[in-house]
């Protein structure tokens, strides 16, 4: 417990409610005379962790033997930054939801799986060990599983398939993973964690198990495929929030002070330079603007993981790299989140109309922020990268410093740019928007406009951003993406080759289904099945849900087994061969 | 006869009596057929809570009776012999509250009830044995006592059903008598409180004591459904859905594998059935089970069936803990003895209540089924996410410790067998919990009945959520004082000195 304050009151009652309020108020959504009273309660669910993110010491934890497997709550300031970005997110995500289902006859399940999602995402920032951690991981990604397939197509069941098999492995890996932890380190908490050195396998554990999270390559698959079937606040919170309790993991789990960590660095810092330019490039070819947006999110989160790789490099770059990947995900959640919302909205607009001015402002604020125009919050996070890297040399810094960073801003805004064209020319396929989702909506645009400041207020140096070498750095790479986008968008406009530049969303999973289906591994249709079936029901069969071909052919043993004798026989045979083997291999004969 | 072997008795008596009344009344004296059945249930927890409270004041239970010169019975009460009494009585409450529920206007009850009641006095009979030969005669007593439960349909499926499973349980008690007469002779009689006396045993009698534990396990694993031995499991699911809560979660298989237990910690010890090399093959049979009967529930699409793999599957964890043979693993693997309970009943009593209120009975039939009976299917969920491990459900505090058991005593193995498990039964799990909750009902339910105001009759529907509600609320307070996990670490206290 040593470097924690002691609690007050107040903090203790922000802190339990905060993943407690959403649940409750699930609580009262399930009960039909509290029905309607908790629905009008929802979005006053996360105000509770917003609130315990803005009050209180800044390093606060509390014990609580008794529960669980022994647990430890509390706020340090890498969670304090998530759990302020979440929070907001999800406060503004509800407020749209409100409006955007307010003629759903679904809204209550929604609601239900949204406030078990929220309650698993602000306990999973909060837990100060990791049992804690992954109880409320696992938690977030089953009860998301409600959001994907809400609107119960084909497509939805798809997604929700992949995304559901991918959670599953994912969860498989980290409890390994923790197992692996727990027995090497003694203490449960995070503090007592750097120093675990269990080698490669721990690694790969994390990077893969909190990678299907963050949508490292390649387990990036189900986002371009969940995103765009999801109603919008809850791509909004899946992509701006959701996302983040992988890089959070990666933060919290990854033992930075081993020996081996300079491999994993660079394997980070690769696959995140792999996926920058990965999600840029598959983006660029898809024709749902919200399919686009995924594609970004994988490209954001790969600028991330290239931190966290620096990070990993020495130990006494670690801190600052945590706190510069909790600032980029604070930035990129803001953003991303309010380009979800918006994106919604303008998919509500009617056909052939012209979209209002605050509507395209409201679109190219959040999009600028994310490619880092000087000035917005994006300028603040590239600096942040920029100050990580410089505690390291060499010749993988120089090339990230010099070349990949402002060629991901460039891509970054060239695939923005093609997500406004999508999103100004879109089909109206939602509903128009109200009141509620703009306000939901305004309350995110005001966060990307201001947060970022204030929030690294007290330790940026202003002037340093302010000098012309810094302005001018930020600025070509936008510039030269805004170029780069517009020539796409025409040559896209008029190609007749349109066709060929389409990859199917999730790319590789095709690749996979393929010759998953060709290998006779996955059934017919194992991966592929809802995806062509438009307004689809889930599917018969749990065979094709599964995917995977049960290779054995159970069924005759099983006759076989179900004779008596044939059974006596083979299992005294079989039992007493066991006993004799081992027993003489160990011991020889008496 | 002092105060302890009384109460030891009286637990007993306390089902056996009223199940002997039961089979004097007229079939149709149903209220006081009940009120019997739930008294004496009731009745029960009572007495077997004042048992812990003397076991955890450090009292001596004991009850001896010479039938014989050199057979004496034998009732004493362990914290294990406790562990396994209180799960049985607590589940036996809410499965006879359950079965009056289903059962009603059923033919035969009084029948049913009779042999209810006596197999729970059974079943806590062999919690409470004290020695091999007691422990015998309540475990062949179980044959007989369930073997009307089972075949209580009377139709030809059910009596074929009935007639492979008193051929694989007998033949199971048989090869048991074998190795108890065998190790009689060449040990004496022997009592579980009395340790290891086997490894005072020369060096001559290794190979007996290697061949007589073989014949021990191949006994106990027909019960506790070790593949190849679990044939009659799945065929047993013809029988009523309160029978098959029993057979899985309270009495036989549990039996079994209590049975299992016994052995190895009491009759043979730990450290001495290792150096024989016993475990080792022990774990290996256990981990087969486990991913065999997975793999055949992945198959199944009748839900009773598909449960009954999962059981093949889940018991073995337990014995897979044991013969790990570390105090970590050994808590897993106690520990689920309780928590595979709580869950597989669970999951029973819904299967149940689907079957009773819609007549369904085929997964492919549960799409959009939470719809009508979302406090079942809630019930059915938590116990289906705690049969996968996922926190904070019991099942993850149990495959937590058979992993730390694992890794500490250097068998990675032990990891990706609990991984492919697990994997395996989010396969078959979660397309129920997906297809109930998600997927649209086609046509009308097969057999729909309505009672009252809730989805089912309350006396369904009450058990389950219960059971539910226990799942999830002992996995979350797992630390706590008074968990089972509390208790179980005490158990391998004893058998684990530091």
């Amino acid at each position: 417990m040593t470097g924690y304050e002691t609690f007050p009151a107040m903090q203790v009652l922000f802190l339990s409610l905060g993943p407690g309020l959403p649940l409750l108020i699930g609580f009262g959504l399930m009960w039909r005379p509290l029905r309607n009273k908790a629905y009008a309660m929802v979005p006053f669910a996360a105000l509770p962790a917003l609130l315990a993110a803005l009050s209180g010491p800044s390093k606060v934890a509390v014990e609580v033997p008794w529960f669980f497997m022994g647990s430890m709550m509390g706020l340090d300031p890498i969670g304090r930054i998530f759990l302020f970005v979440t929070a907001l997110l999800w406060l503004a995500a509800s407020l749209y939801s409100r409006g955007y289902l307010a003629e759903d006859k679904k809204r209550y399940r929604y609601s239900g799986y949204f406030l078990v999602s929220m309650s698993g995402n602000f306990g999973l920032i909060l837990a100060q060990e990791f049992l804690g951690f992954y109880l409320f991981f696992s938690l977030m990604s089953f009860a998301a599983y409600g959001l994907i397939v809400h609107k119960e197509t084909g497509e939805a069941f798809r997604a929700g398939r992949v995304y559901l098999v991918l959670v599953v492995l994912g969860e498989v890996m980290l409890f390994v993973a923790l197992l692996l932890i727990a027995s090497t380190s003694g203490s449960g908490d995070f503090a007592g964690l750097c120093s675990v050195g269990s080698g490669g396998l721990l690694f790969a554990l994390l990077f893969i198990g909190f990678g299907i999270k963050a949508g490292a390559l390649p387990l990036h698959v189900w986002l371009p495929l969940a995103h765009p079937v999801a109603p919008a606040p809850a791509s909004a919170v899946l992509s701006g929030a959701m996302i983040k309790a992988g890089l959070l993991g990666w933060i919290r789990f990854l033992p930075h002070e081993a020996a081996c960590a300079p491999l994993w660095a660079s394997v980070f810092v690769f696959f995140g330079l792999a996926a920058v330019f990965y999600g840029v490039l598959v983006g660029l070819t898809q024709s749902n603007a919200k399919t686009v947006l995924a594609y970004s999110s994988i490209s954001q989160m790969g600028f991330m993981t290239i931190i966290i790789g620096f990070g990993l490099q020495s130990p006494k770059n670690w801190n600052l790299a945590a706190a510069a990947a909790g600032l980029y995900g604070l930035h990129h959640g803001l953003a991303k989140g309010c380009l979800f919302l918006g994106a919604g909205i303008a998919a509500g607009n009617r056909n052939g109309e012209k979209m209002p001015w605050w509507l395209v402002a409201g679109l190219w604020l959040p999009a600028l922020a994310l490619a880092g125009f000087p000035f917005s919050s994006g300028a603040i996070a590239k600096s942040l990268i920029k100050e990580v890297l410089g505690r390291s040399r060499g010749p993988l810094y120089d090339l990230v410093y010099y070349f990949f960073l402002p060629l991901g801003a460039a891509g970054t805004m060239a695939l923005l740019v093609h997500f406004l064209h999508l999103a100004g020319t879109a089909k109206m396929t939602e509903r128009r928007e109200n009141g509620m989702m703009a306000f939901g909506w305004f309350l995110l645009l005001v966060a990307v406009v201001c947060v970022m400041w204030l929030w690294t207020a007290g330790d940026l140096h202003a002037g340093h951003l302010l000098s012309p070498k810094v302005l001018w750095d930020g600025l070509w790479p936008v510039l030269l993406g805004l170029a780069g986008g517009m020539i796409w968008v025409r040559f896209r406009k008029g190609s007749h080759s349109r066709r060929f530049f389409m990859l199917p969303p999730g790319d590789i999973l095709e690749l996979v289904a393929w010759l998953g289906g060709k290998s006779g591994i996955f059934c017919r249709n194992g991966l592929n099945a809802g995806k062509t079936e438009g307004k689809g029901r889930l599917l018969r069969g749990e065979q094709a849900w599964a995917g995977i071909k049960p290779a054995l052919r159970l069924g005759r043993a099983e006759k076989v087994l179900q004779r008596w004798a044939v059974v006596a026989g083979i299992y005294l045979a079989v039992f007493m061969l066991f006993f004799l083997v081992f027993s003489w291999g160990l011991y020889g004969f008496p | 006869m002092n105060w302890g072997g009384l109460l030891l008795i009286l637990i007993l008596l306390s089902s056996l009596v009223p199940g002997l009344i039961i089979f004097t009344l007229p079939e149709k004296s149903h209220g006081l057929r009940t009120l019997l059945n739930l008294g004496g249930a009731g009745l029960k927890l009572v007495l077997v809570l004042v048992l812990i409270v003397g076991i955890f004041m450090d009292l001596d239970f004991e009850f001896r009776w010479i039938m014989l010169p050199g057979l004496e019975l034998v009732l004493y009460s362990d914290p294990l012999s406790a562990l396994f009494a209180t799960l049985s009585t607590v589940l036996w409450l809410l499965t006879t509250l359950y079965a009056v529920g289903y059962l009603e206007d059923a033919p035969n009850r009084r029948q049913f009830f009779g042999y209810f009641s006596i197999c729970v006095t059974v079943t806590v009979g062999i919690a409470l044995a004290g020695n091999l030969i007691t422990f015998l005669l309540f475990y062949e007593l179980l044959t007989l006592t369930t073997y009307p439960l089972v075949i209580h349909r009377g139709t030809k499926e059910a009596l074929a059903a009935g007639r492979i499973y008193l051929a694989y349980t007998l033949s199971g008690g048989a090869v048991i008598l074998v190795a108890v007469a065998w190790l009689q002779v060449i040990a004496g009689p022997l009592e579980f409180s009395a340790g290891s006396v086997l490894s005072a045993l020369g060096p001559e009698y290794k190979w007996h004591l290697v061949v007589i534990f073989i014949l021990f396990m191949a006994g106990m694993g027909v019960k506790a459904a070790f593949v190849p031995l679990h044939g009659w499991l799945p065929r047993a699911m013809v029988a009523p859905a309160p029978v098959s809560a029993l057979l899985h979660a309270v009495a036989v298989v549990k039996a079994g594998i209590f049975g299992v237990i016994r052995i190895v910690h009491d009759v043979y010890g730990i450290e001495f059935a290792e150096k024989l090399g016993l475990l080792f093959p022990l774990s290996l049979v256990a981990s087969v089970s486990i991913i065999y009967g997975s793999l055949c529930a992945l198959r199944e699409d009748d839900l009773k069936r598909r449960l009954a793999y999962s059981t093949v599957s889940q018991v073995s964890y337990i014995a897979l803990g044991i013969s790990v043979a570390g105090p970590l693993a050994a808590t897993g693997g106690l520990v689920h003895l309780v928590h595979q309970g709580l869950m597989k009943i669970t999951l029973f009593f819904c299967a149940g209540n689907l079957a009773e209120t819609l007549g369904v009975h085929r997964i492919s039939q549960l799409a959009g089924i939470a719809r009508r009976m979302p406090l079942t299917m809630a019930a059915f969920s938590i116990g289906a996410l705690g049969m996968i491990g996922v926190p904070p459900m019991v099942g993850f505090v149990s495959k937590w410790y058979l992993g730390m058991g694992g890794i500490d005593r250097g068998e990675l193995w032990v990891v990706g067998v609990l991984v492919v498990s697990s994997l395996l039964n989010a396969a078959y799990f979660l397309p129920i919990i997906i297809s109930a909750w998600f997927g649209k009902q086609e046509g009308t339910w097969p057999a729909e009945r309505r009672f009252g105001r809730f989805e089912t009759h309350w006396m369904l529907l009450l058990p389950p959520l219960v059971t539910a509600i226990v799942v999830v609320v002992v996995g979350l307070l797992a630390n706590a004082q008074f968990s089972p996990l509390a208790w179980v670490k005490f158990i391998v206290a004893m058998e684990y000195p530091q």
